[in-house]
């Protein structure tokens, strides 16, 4: 799956530390899924996109997209 | 894998220290009225089982991408474990190696199969679990 989520944390300057923290997960976890190596759970997808201010499907494509 | 000692290491310093140590009081008490070698014998299953409690817990509480890999390490180990089980008993029972050539303890049954010593089970799942994590985190995620 796509995202937007490095893009989105560089507009707000955050590292990938302050967005763990904000979201409530590992770094490790914010640097997985900004590899597109981790697919996210639903829920922190909704945390995501609400911490944005973004609907989910602005955040995340599926790669058939 | 430090930080799953963390979280129920203790139980699995209890199993390492009420089980070999109770099969050697066992085999040379065997006077004792039969309450007290049930007790320490069973003392190790217990502790092990506290410790798996430690560890479910633990798991529940961890952040998402963690938990799946720590859930499909312990998948790893308790599937390494079975076959390693199955690779012993075919060895052992049907095949007849190894019978007579471990002699490290000295307490004869324990000797003869190892996968029934809960030190042994316990430690050999632990290093299975922590080879699973580092694999499967350096593989997928890193």
């Amino acid at each position: 799956m796509k995202n937007r989520l490095r893009e989105l944390r560089a507009v707000q300057a955050w590292s990938q530390s302050d967005l763990a923290e904000k979201l409530g997960v590992s770094r490790q976890t914010i640097n997985a899924i900004e590899t597109e190596k981790y697919d996210p759970s639903l829920p922190l997808a909704f945390r995501i996109a609400r911490l944005f201010k973004l609907p989910i499907e602005e955040i995340f494509a599926s790669d058939q997209q | 894998m430090a930080r799953s000692w963390g979280a129920g290491g203790h139980w699995l310093m209890l199993v390492f220290v009420t089980d070999i140590p109770g099969a050697y009081l066992i085999a040379h008490h065997k006077d004792w009225p039969t309450i007290l070698p049930m007790i320490i014998a069973l003392l190790p299953l217990a502790a092990s089982l506290l410790y798996v409690r430690a560890i479910v817990r633990w798991i529940r509480g961890m952040e998402e991408m963690h938990r799946q890999i720590t859930q499909a390490a312990w998948g790893f180990a308790m599937v390494a474990y079975l076959v390693l089980t199955g690779i012993w008993s075919l060895l052992v029972d049907r095949a007849g190696i190894f019978e007579n050539r471990f002699h490290l303890t000295g307490l004869g049954t324990l000797e003869r199969a190892p996968f029934t010593n809960v030190t042994f089970i316990t430690a050999l799942t632990y290093v299975l679990f922590g080879i699973g994590y580092t694999h499967i985190f350096n593989r997928r995620f890193k």
